[in-house]
């Protein structure tokens, strides 16, 4: 044993030995992935070690720098033609991340590049086209099925007929797409019409909703986020829909996940087992209706906490005694002076015993001195977790 | 060595490389190490050395230098963290630099994986084959027509 250690360090001390050939190949895959991929290939004449290790690193950045550094000042589609196909030819091995950047002058058509890598289980795709007249998404994209992040810059995407943009409004259609991209992790939606929506993403981690909504039927419902792995869910409505108080509609919804708890609006049909939900987005809102509905529904915990309808908004009916076990984070947005929200903000921090961090926006309707009163008596508020820090952004 | 684990701060660990060198560090150091925080989650008695058996001490010592700078990093901003990370790779002569990247590929550390990984494709950036071959002593084993022929190939990555 000391006799190979003696060895190892015998070898170790000569400083002549050629260390960077003898590397794990994933290492020097890591150290040539550093490189633009010019200086990368310039490693092919090194030695037999280094002849094809540039061409198997998993990533082919074909971006504005390396087109720049190739094209020898002049516009020569054929020359990057040539080039782009013979690096794609030359790889060995997957291609995880690949990078193309078509410049303006470029006539040619590129789909035959982005199938060869999409055939590769590329799983992240960036394609740039740098005109002033976008070309059309190849759709070999969309048979891509490992793909879980694409940036397209100037990209057409095809060509849809007009009606395709109303139909897309239809819930059914806009569930039938989201259910058919199983790698979705993020997805971004604005609604402008009461949906009653079902999103089925298995691996969705974070989700924004935007809401707009102006009529009188105000209810959208989203009847269940099937997303077992949502982070972070968002739900905001424009900030019109506030204008007419007095009557008001306040709730909260609830994910299906243990990490969340996401929030806007609800009916009893969310009464789903919050105990071990670390997180609420609280967006309070208050809703045009022109109907006499000032009863809301108000379920924060496992059970629905308590639901009435009541016309007097100045009692609320909270069942005192359930406790948030689980929650630590909170963040409430247009937040007012109005009763129900205090009484809201009092319910909260004194039943969320292991509560880390909650965070009151403020309306910006209110005047400077009833935020100072809501600031200094939501500070006095009996608090459950001592750790409980509250901030409060005005 | 005398063990420490009545402390209530941090807990120590003793770590042993594999000429059987001892070191002594706080647990949040170690844990850098997605290896060692591995480690410690299978091991019952955290009082006993944890075995680093591919890192020599001399290389340990060095990979539990960066750790403990980077265990403590609020206490210095981003770019004093960068500063001190560049000294620390500049200061090592290719031997090193070598057994370190395979101590942090072994140990899991990502950012000193990185820092050297960065190290070495700095070194490899703007030089010509000739002076890459140079710097790195790797031995030429083409004849001059492969070599010819291989530039060929791929003209693009030759020309300045």
């Amino acid at each position: 044993m000391s006799a190979i250690r003696a060895s190892i360090n015998n070898r170790s001390c000569g400083t002549d030995a050629d260390r960077i050939s003898n590397l794990p190949p994933d290492l020097t895959h890591k150290i040539l992935e550093r490189l633009p991929l010019k200086e990368a290939a310039k490693t092919s004449v090194l030695s037999q070690h280094w002849r094809f290790q540039w061409a198997s690193i998993p990533q082919i950045i074909l971006d504005e720098s390396f087109c720049e550094s190739i094209q020898e000042g002049r516009n020569d589609s054929a020359h990057i033609s040539l080039i782009y196909s013979n690096i794609l030819l030359s790889h060995v091995g997957p291609i995880s991340k690949f990078v193309l950047y078509v410049p303006s002058w470029f006539p040619g058509e590129t789909f035959m590049w982005i199938r060869s890598v999409c055939t590769n289980d590329v799983k992240a795709f960036t394609l740039v086209f740098a005109t002033s007249l976008p070309k059309n998404l190849p759709t070999c994209v969309f048979s891509c099925s490992g793909l879980t992040h694409l940036t397209l810059i100037q990209v057409k995407l095809l060509s849809l007929p007009p009606t395709f943009i109303e139909n897309c409004i239809d819930t059914k259609m806009l569930e039938s797409v989201i259910s058919r991209c199983p790698q979705l992790e993020s997805l971004n939606l604005t609604i402008y019409e009461p949906a009653n929506l079902t999103i089925h993403a298995p691996k969705l981690k974070d989700l924004i909703l935007i809401g707009y909504l102006y009529s009188g039927e105000t209810h959208m419902w989203i009847r269940r986020v099937c997303a077992n792995d949502v982070k972070e869910f968002t739900l905001v409505f424009a900030p019109d829909v506030q204008k007419n108080l007095p009557s008001s509609d306040i709730g909260l919804v609830y994910g299906n996940d243990k990490e969340c708890l996401v929030t806007g609006y609800s009916d009893s049909d969310y009464a789903a087992d919050v105990d071990t939900r670390r997180s609420v987005t609280g967006y309070v809102f208050t809703l045009d209706t022109r109907r006499s509905v000032t009863g809301y529904v108000f379920t924060l915990g496992g059970s629905v906490v308590s639901k009435a309808v009541i016309d007097d908004l100045h009692s609320i009916p909270i069942e005192r005694s359930y406790n948030l076990r689980q929650l630590r984070k909170v963040q409430l947005c247009g937040i007012s002076g109005h009763s129900v929200h205090q009484q809201l903000l009092q319910y909260i921090v004194a039943h969320s015993p292991v509560l880390k961090e909650m965070s009151i926006e403020f309306s910006s309707k209110m005047g400077l001195e009833e935020k100072k009163n809501l600031a200094l008596m939501v500070m006095g508020y009996r608090r459950a977790s001592a750790n409980a820090e509250i901030i409060i952004k005005t | 060595m005398a063990s420490t684990s009545t402390s209530t701060l941090s807990r120590k660990l003793i770590l042993k490389s594999s000429d059987g060198e001892k070191f002594e560090v706080d647990e949040n150091v170690a844990m850098q190490s997605q290896t060692i925080k591995h480690m410690i989650e299978d091991l019952d008695d955290i009082n006993s050395p944890i075995p680093v058996s591919i890192v020599t001490g001399t290389i340990l010592s060095k990979v539990i230098e960066y750790c403990k700078k980077h265990a403590t990093e609020d206490s210095d901003s981003d770019e004093q963290l960068k500063q001190w990370d560049k000294e620390y790779a500049n200061n090592m002569d290719l031997n090193t630099l070598y057994y370190l990247l395979l101590a942090a590929n072994y140990m899991e550390i990502k950012g000193l994986l990185e820092l050297i990984t960065q190290c070495v494709a700095d070194m490899i950036k703007g030089k010509s084959p000739e002076e890459i071959r140079a710097h790195f002593n790797i031995k030429n084993d083409f004849t001059p027509q492969e070599e010819a022929n291989i530039r060929n190939e791929n003209p693009w990555a030759f020309e300045n």
